[in-house]
Parts: C-alpha cells; sequence; structure tokens
C-alpha cells in the first residue's frame, strides 16, 4: 500500500511514486499528466484527455457539458452542468478516481493498492477548500497525509532530485530561495529560505488570473480578431463550432514552438465554414505573441516583484529562482528572469510537467512533515507577544489536531472590552526579538466587566490547528460568557529536507525587515498572561492603587506619565493636555 | 522299619563307625480336609504306622522290577544316595493306581529327604520317558507337602507364568511361614527346631534341583540362589573370628571345595564379564567422544550452510528487490521515450496533414505547408539528436 504524491493541478493531474530513489510518474500514453477535465455525457462520466477533447471552448469552469477544473468549484454547494445539479466533491472525486485508476493499471509499475497521499495544493486556497479537497479525496477511499503547497513541493523535489543533495543544501544554506509555478490555470509564488536543511516559507502569493490558459484564450481570440481585421470581415461571421477548440490546440502548440522559432504560421482548416477562404491562416511572430501577452506577462512578473517588495528583498539576494510549469518556458519570461535574476540563477526545470508531483512522492516517501514556518503570538499589553504556537511545530497528520489553551487576565477592562490580536511575525523561526515587526492575522473581541477590578476578569484562549492547516481560535470571557472565534487560513510552513540536520533556527542578518508603515493602525491589547502591575495603564492603576506611584518606590516612568497625562484635571475635570486648564499654574 | 532301628554311619576318611539317630518311621501320612494340593489350610498329620511299604524286601538286595518298585526302594533308602543303574530302562510305566499308593507313601517323608536323591537319579537317567515319569511323580509329592502349600510356591513347582524367580522361591521355602510349619505334624508332635531346620535343607535342596532339571538353572546361578536365599541368611549367628574359624575348621572339605570352585568360577566368569565390560565400556566411551566430535563439526558444518543460506536468501530477496527496481525504471525510461517520441510523431503528423490539406486547396497555401513541413522536420531532427545523446 503506497503513499504517493498527488498533484492536483488546475489544468492536469499526476501521481508519482518513488521506487529505489527515483520518482516513477504515472504519465499517460503520450507522456502527459492527466487533464483535470471531466466530461457527463449520456449517464457516461469521461475524465481526462476525452473529456478535454470534447471541449467546445477553451479556458477553465464548465463549458457545456464538460468541467474543466473542478477543483475551483470546492467551497460551492453546487454546479449545474448542463441542467444536471452536480456536487463540485462528486466531480472532483471522479477526477481522483480516474487518476488513480490510470496509475495503479499498469502493471509495470507495480502500484498495487493507494490509500494514501501527499496532496499539493496553490498558495492562495482557504481552509474551506481544503476540507472540501479532503472530502473528495476521501470519498474515493484516499486519506491525505498532509497539504504541501505546489511551489514548496517543487522546490524539495529539485532539491531532492539532485545528484548530491548534501553538497546542494550546503550550496544553497541560508539562501533565500524563489520558487514560482505558473501553470495553465494559476501563477503560485514562495520565497523560502533554506536554513540548516529546513525550508521555511517567508511568503506566498498567486493568482489564477494569469494562467496559461488565459494566455492561450487571448493569443486565440487576438489571432481571430485581426485575422477578421485583415479580411475585412466583423465579429458576426460564421465560426465553425469546433474550430475554435482547433485554434486554440494550434495557439498552445504555437507558443512553444515560438521559444525556438521567429514565426509560425496558425493554420486552421474549415474555420469559416460560409467564406470562399474557409481556412483561417496567420503568420504568428515572437513579436506579436509579445505583444498580445505582455499584459498578462507583465501583470504576472508583478506579482514576483510584488513578493519580493513586501518582504524588502532585492532580486540580487535570490540565490535560485526555481520556475515550474508550461508558462516559464516562453522566452519573454525566460528574458525578464534572466535579467532579474541572472541566469546562473534560474532554474527552469526540465520535468516542469511532473516536479510537483515528484516532489510530493519525495515528500511522502521521506515522511517529512510541515512545520509552522512562523510562530503564531497573541498581542498582549504592552506590546508584548505570547506565542500560542510556535514556528517548528509540526503539523497534524489526519485526523489529528493540535492545540494549545492559555489562562489569560483583563488589564484593562473600562471600554468592556478584552482585545485579542493573533499576530506572526515576518520573520520565520523561533528567534523572534520583541521589537520584530508582525503582521495581523485575526482579531478578537469578548465582552467583560468595566467596572471589574485589575486583573479580575478572567479570559480563556483556545487555540487549535486542524489537518486542514486552519488554525482556529476560541476567545471567552469567563464572568460575561461571551465568546468569539476566528480562522486562519494561510500560515506559513516548513519542510526539514532529508539528509540535513534539521532545525529551524534563521540567520537573523540575512532578512531585512521593513518597518512598520506609516499611518498603520494596530489594536491596544488589553490582556495579559499573568498579574503584573505593570501591565496595567498608569491613569487606571492609580484608581485603584495610588500609592504604587510613591516616588519613594520608584514607579516606572511611563505608567507615571500615563497618569499624568490621561487622568483628567481633579480641579476642572479636562484633560492634562488641553490649553484650557490652567489648574497647574493656580497651584 | 521300627522308630528304634538305629543308621549306622561310617566316617569314609576316618573309617570310625557311628551309630546315628533312630529313623524316622515314615508311615503313612493322613490329611484332613481335602486332597487338593493345596494343603496350606488343611492339617497335615503323619501318623506312624505299622504300615510297611509293600515290599518287605531287604534294601540292599532288593530286586528291582517296575519302577514303583524303584520308587520304593528309594524310601528305603531314607535319603541315602541310590544308584541310577538300578533303574532299568524298561521301568517307564507307572499306573495311576500305583501312582496315588506311592504318593500315599511318600506322604511319611515328611522331611523331603527321598524327593532329592529321586532328583539326582533324574538327572542321571538319560531315558527321557523315564526323566518324565520320575520327575511327574516327585512334582507330586512336592505339591502333596505341607511346606509347598502356598499358591506361589505351587505355581513355582508347575513352572506357571506367575511363578516366584528362583531365589524368591528358595528364600520362601528356606524361611517358610511359621503357621506353615506349626501344622506339620510328624508323629503326632510339631516339628522340632532341628526337624524344621532339616526339613527346610531339604526342601531348598529339591527345589535347586527342581530349578536345575526344569529351568535350565546353571550350576554357578543355583549356587548363587542357594547362597543367597539359604546359606548366607544362615550364617547371621556368626558373630566372631573365632566362630568363623570354627565354621572353616568343620566344614566338609569336599563340599567346600566344590562350593568355593564353583564361587570361584563364577568370579572368575564375573570379573572376565566385567573386565570385557570394562573394554567395552572404554571402547563406547571412545566410540561417544568421537561421534560427539563428530556430531559437533556436522553440527557446526550445518550451522554454517544455514548461515550462508540465509545470507543467499537475503541476496537473493535484495537481487529480487534490485531487479523489480531496475524493471520499473527501465519501464519508466521506456514508457518517457515511447510518449515522447508518440507526442513528437503526433505533432508532426497533425503539422503534415494540415501542410498538406493547405497543399491541396486551391490556390495552395504553399508558406502553410512550407512552415509545417519546417517545424514537422525541426522537431524530428531535435528528437534524433536526442536520442543520439541520451544512447
Amino acid at each position: 500500500m503506497a503513499v504517493v504524491g498527488f498533484d492536483f493541478g488546475t489544468t492536469n493531474s499526476l501521481i508519482a511514486v518513488i521506487v529505489a530513489d527515483r520518482a516513477i510518474n504515472a504519465l499517460d500514453e503520450e507522456g502527459l499528466p492527466i487533464p483535470s477535465v471531466v466530461c457527463y455525457e449520456g449517464g457516461k462520466t469521461i475524465v481526462g484527455k476525452k473529456a478535454k477533447e470534447r471541449r467546445s471552448e477553451a479556458g477553465l469552469g464548465i463549458k457545456g457539458n464538460v468541467v474543466s477544473s473542478p477543483k475551483m468549484f470546492l467551497g460551492q454547494e453546487s454546479i449545474y452542468v448542463e441542467g444536471l445539479r452536480l456536487n463540485p466533491i462528486d466531480v472532483v472525486s471522479d477526477v481522483v478516481k480516474y487518476v488513480i485508476s490510470q496509475a495503479t493499471a499498469n502493471q509495470y509499475r507495480e502500484i498495487d493498492t493507494i490509500t494514501h497521499a501527499v496532496v499539493t495544493i496553490p498558495v492562495d486556497t482557504n481552509g474551506r477548500w481544503r476540507v472540501a479537497l479532503r472530502d473528495a479525496f476521501r470519498r474515493v477511499g484516499i486519506g491525505i497525509v498532509q497539504y504541501i503547497h505546489e511551489p514548496l513541493a517543487a522546490l524539495y523535489g529539485f532539491l531532492r532530485s539532485q545528484t548530491d543533495v548534501t553538497a546542494a543544501l550546503r550550496h544553497y544554506n541560508r539562501e533565500l530561495l524563489l520558487v514560482f509555478d505558473w501553470g495553465g490555470g494559476t501563477l503560485d509564488l514562495t520565497l523560502c529560505q533554506l536554513t540548516n536543511g529546513m525550508l521555511v516559507q517567508i511568503r506566498n502569493d498567486g493568482t489564477s488570473e494569469v494562467g496559461g490558459d488565459h494566455f492561450d484564450d487571448l493569443i486565440r481570440n487576438e489571432i481571430v480578431r485581426r485575422v477578421l481585421q485583415d479580411r475585412g470581415l466583423d465579429d458576426t461571421v460564421k465560426i465553425q463550432p469546433d474550430a475554435w477548440i482547433r485554434l486554440l490546440h494550434r495557439c498552445e502548440r504555437a507558443k512553444i514552438d515560438l521559444s525556438t522559432r521567429k514565426s509560425v504560421e496558425i493554420y486552421v482548416p474549415c474555420f469559416f465554414p460560409d467564406m470562399t477562404d474557409e481556412d483561417l491562416q496567420f503568420r504568428l511572430t515572437q513579436e506579436i505573441l509579445e505583444e498580445i501577452t505582455d499584459p498578462l506577462l507583465t501583470k504576472g512578473l508583478n506579482r514576483i516583484r510584488k513578493v519580493l517588495n513586501e518582504t524588502d528583498v532585492a532580486p540580487a539576494q535570490i540565490a535560485l529562482c526555481l520556475a515550474t510549469g508550461g508558462m516559464v518556458n516562453m522566452p519573454a519570461i525566460k528574458s525578464r528572469l534572466h535579467e532579474w535574476f541572472g541566469p546562473q540563477r534560474v532554474e527552469v526545470s526540465e520535468h516542469t510537467s511532473t516536479l510537483i508531483a515528484e516532489g510530493a512522492a519525495w515528500i511522502a516517501h521521506d515522511e517529512v512533515r510541515l512545520q509552522l514556518a512562523k510562530n503564531v503570538e497573541l498581542l498582549l499589553a504592552r506590546n508584548s507577544y505570547l506565542p500560542v504556537i510556535k514556528a517548528g511545530t509540526a503539523m497534524p497528520g489526519e485526523g489529528d489536531i493540535h492545540s494549545s489553551n492559555f489562562h489569560l487576565y483583563c488589564v484593562d477592562p473600562r471600554d468592556g472590552n478584552a482585545k485579542f490580536q493573533l499576530v506572526s511575525p515576518v520573520r520565520p523561526g523561533v528567534n523572534i526579538l520583541k521589537n520584530d515587526v508582525r503582521i495581523p492575522l485575526e482579531n478578537l473581541v469578548v465582552e467583560v466587566d468595566a467596572k471589574a477590578k485589575l486583573f479580575q476578569e478572567r479570559l480563556e484562549l483556545d487555540v487549535s490547528i486542524n489537518d486542514n492547516l486552519i488554525l482556529t481560535a476560541h476567545a471567552r470571557s469567563i464572568n460575561k460568557c461571551d465568546y468569539d472565534k476566528k480562522e486562519v487560513h494561510d500560515l506559513e510552513f516548513g519542510l526539514t529536507v532529508a539528509d540535513s540536520d534539521g532545525g529551524n533556527k534563521t540567520d537573523d542578518t540575512l532578512l531585512k525587515i521593513s518597518s512598520r508603515q506609516r499611518g498603520e493602525l494596530t489594536i491596544r491589547s488589553n490582556i495579559a498572561n499573568r498579574k503584573d502591575s505593570k501591565l496595567v495603564p498608569g491613569e487606571l492603576l492609580y484608581e485603584y492603587a495610588p500609592e504604587y506611584f510613591d516616588r519613594r518606590l520608584n514607579p516606572p516612568e511611563y505608567q507615571d506619565r500615563e497618569r499624568l497625562y490621561y487622568k483628567p484635571c481633579s480641579i476642572c475635570g479636562r484633560a492634562s493636555n488641553d490649553p484650557l486648564c490652567q489648574c497647574s499654574s493656580k497651584l | 522299619m521300627s522308630g528304634n532301628d538305629k543308621v549306622t554311619i561310617k566316617d569314609k576318611k576316618t573309617g570310625v563307625i557311628t551309630e546315628g539317630k533312630p529313623a524316622r518311621s515314615q508311615g503313612r501320612q493322613s490329611c484332613k480336609g481335602n486332597h487338593s494340593n493345596n494343603l496350606s489350610t488343611a492339617e497335615v498329620t503323619i501318623t506312624a504306622t505299622s504300615a510297611s511299604p509293600p515290599s518287605s524286601k531287604k534294601i540292599t538286595s532288593q530286586k528291582l522290577e517296575s519302577i514303583v518298585d524303584f520308587i520304593d526302594f528309594a524310601y528305603k533308602r531314607k535319603g541315602q544316595r541310590i544308584d541310577s543303574s538300578k533303574l532299568k530302562k524298561d521301568f517307564v510305566k507307572l499306573e495311576p493306581s500305583e501312582r496315588r499308593r506311592l504318593l500315599e507313601f511318600a506322604r511319611a517323608d515328611i522331611l523331603l529327604a527321598v524327593p532329592v536323591q529321586l532328583l539326582f537319579v533324574v538327572r542321571e537317567i538319560t531315558n527321557q520317558t523315564m526323566k518324565n515319569t520320575l520327575r511327574d511323580f516327585i512334582r507330586d509329592v512336592l505339591l502333596a507337602h505341607p511346606l509347598f502349600s502356598p499358591i506361589e510356591l505351587i505355581d513355582t513347582v508347575k513352572n506357571l507364568p506367575d511363578a516366584l524367580m528362583p531365589a524368591a522361591a528358595l528364600k520362601r521355602v528356606a524361611q517358610p511361614e511359621a503357621a506353615i510349619l506349626d501344622e506339620i505334624v510328624f508323629n503326632g508332635e510339631k516339628l522340632s527346631k532341628k526337624e524344621s531346620s532339616e526339613l527346610c535343607a531339604n526342601a531348598v535342596s529339591c527345589l535347586a534341583l527342581w530349578f536345575v532339571e526344569n529351568r535350565a538353572l546353571s550350576i554357578q546361578q543355583v549356587t548363587q540362589d542357594l547362597f543367597d536365599s539359604f546359606w548366607e541368611p544362615s550364617c547371621k549367628e556368626v558373630i566372631d573370628d573365632t566362630e568363623i574359624l570354627r565354621c572353616l575348621i568343620s566344614i566338609n572339605s569336599m563340599n567346600a571345595g566344590v562350593i568355593g570352585r564353583i564361587f570361584a568360577q563364577s568370579v572368575s566368569k564375573k570379573a572376565r564379564i566385567a573386565e570385557s565390560a570394562l573394554k567395552e565400556k572404554d571402547r563406547l566411551q571412545q566410540c561417544h567422544a568421537q561421534l560427539q566430535t563428530e556430531n559437533a563439526n556436522l553440527k557446526a558444518i550445518i550451522s554454517e550452510r544455514d548461515m550462508r543460506i540465509q545470507a543467499l536468501g537475503d541476496e537473493l530477496a535484495t537481487e529480487q528487490q534490485r531487479h523489480r527496481e531496475t524493471r520499473i525504471h527501465l519501464y519508466e525510461d521506456m514508457n518517457s521515450l515511447r510518449g515522447r517520441l508518440l507526442r513528437r510523431l503526433k505533432s508532426g503528423t497533425e503539422l503534415l496533414t494540415d501542410g498538406l490539406q493547405a497543399l491541396r486547396r486551391n490556390p495552395p497555401k504553399i508558406a502553410v505547408m512550407e512552415d509545417h513541413a519546417e517545424r514537422a522536420l525541426e522537431e524530428l531532427k531535435i528528437e534524433i539528436e536526442q536520442l543520439g545523446m541520451e544512447q
């Protein structure tokens, strides 16, 4: 019973398994992955290439009785396919079932029974989607051992496929690595750091707006427009119904051929059935292609730049830019990458269509566990941070939950609310300084008794992460019995590469942490995990313990300032900085 | 013969003539109760009667005309040695009526002095029929005697499956139960101690000879059994060296010599057997040691071979696994190559098909064919180059 790597892609799906330190891919007879396309025809369910051939139009989604990329519908209650109401989970299950059957049907691969899989997912998925995907796999009898982001799987697969893994780890140790998967449906980006054998996600990003299918559609539509223009035809001209698909196919082909040729002839016979010259013929050059695709290319490349900017990382700091997915073979993309990162540091995988599945297979083979890359912290009063889940915590396997419980106090209940803010440092690892930048994850607010004394209101916080990588935080106030719950779906993770010493230390000097931007709001936490008077606002503390501010006891200066600044004038009742308050001069 | 007749005893060595005690009158013995052979419960009385043996001829010059006469003669000898030559060849038949009469007569020999001599005669004669007749008679005499009344002794005399072993039987007879001895009445009186001893001695002698005759017991074995069951128990009263010397001095030299010789032969034989056994033991020990060594060597060889088989098994499993993995990898390579070639060929075919279709248009679209043919050719060239590199 094998644990396989399963790349359930937007455009194509693939299973890979490791046999004697080599990845074996369950490709079809043409050596290609299986299209993630399902066709429901006359009671039959057709999946893969045959379903794709039945498409009348290109693009993702539902076209007639064909569903392309069914995983994008996960999370929805139902979809309609030619009037037939279907559960998206069942449609996804059909694809999974077909891919599994193709993998096990071939006796020479000796994959007997598949019961578990490491499944890759895009970086911009939410927890609900992951829950639905797990359900879809479970319906076919496959348990998901763990989820892995596609770029992380690709990077792991790349490192594991090196001849000398140890040398590769040494070479890239403490370096920043950028991975992006530019496939038919999505562009997924991950900025990672390799530290002492551990791959840590620093920043993820992704979009489904610049996938390869969009390019193909764009090219196709533009060619048709130009041909119509050249021939003086308008868009009401009749076009053969299947001609669109044939043209799309030739555009896909042309896009690939133009990586080595300056121009290609796009020829689609019988395109305009009512015309004398019924064929579509167009000479597509590299320049025209770039002209057509430039907006999308720029949009995609800007996403890469955005990730680097947000993490304040210059392209020169990137030691490796690993590019996978069919789009990376476009000369325009390659040249831009070479321009930014240098040709030595850009690695365009030869196995672009299989690298992600192979990475997942290696992860399954090495039995590495996904770990939390960054602390999940709770902002406490006086801007201190309490780690509620530490970096390096292994993510739970199938059916498991990792949870923690915290007992807290309300330091300042005056506004009637206890405010919890979950944050995550920008810097990965556990060695985080107090003044390191944090990114807020979620806020929770529960009611407390505004009249309560200091530290009287008790609060509870439960934080858990489940096998769908959803972090759930429950906050409760014991006295008021109020309750709040929030979820975080987009955590960042790390992987320990096999043949390494492991560890999750980060080199603090490498990553410049950008300071907080001006005007950015932050919550003023009023909770604490211990009874410490130093945490209480000065003006409030003065009400309960004025003796605390006896000069002889050396009270903290900041609390004394608060007391003076925020406590209203006892004579006129105005705020201390009110210019109308002249009472101090009268004393 | 009256009970007052004395017996003349002449010492052969010294020539001294002495008179012995009067011989017991061996009258008719009467039994009360049933006449079965098991007389353990019946009271046996022997009355000295004047019933003389039928024949009144003189003992020394009696003419023996039948076996009855011979037996009769034997009883008249009262335990003296009997010359077996007097037993003629045609003395074989003993009629039942005569038998009964002789048995009645034999009952008077309560001390069993005569059966011993008769048994010697049985040993000396060669005529088998005569032997059997006499032996049967002696058996009946013994079975009729109260001393042989216990069922075990009856079985022993009859040589039945539950019979006692010779030593045990001799011991039983040598030391009978007091109750049996008390029941034996001789001349209206119970047996004296001396008479009891004499009876036991004769009975032991009879039984010993009986075993020799009927169970082919060897001289050495019967001597040993007599020693174990009769002689050695008798000498418990000897307590010091002086008594031992008295026994040695007064012992009959020939008897002592015979017995001594028998014991010496027995000891010698046993010594030889012991020596032979020791030699055999040494030989077997050597053999055993050799076999143990061989066994250890074989075990070592087997163990080594087992380990070798195990190692080969592991090697085989490893090789099988490696073969399986290699097979999978080769298939993967073949599949990959096949898929790539298929893609190339399909792609080329599509291009050329479109190109051909374009060529067949009126006017022919040569640019399309040119482009498609170039692309198809390029692909094939790339593939050929790649195949060459992979070789």
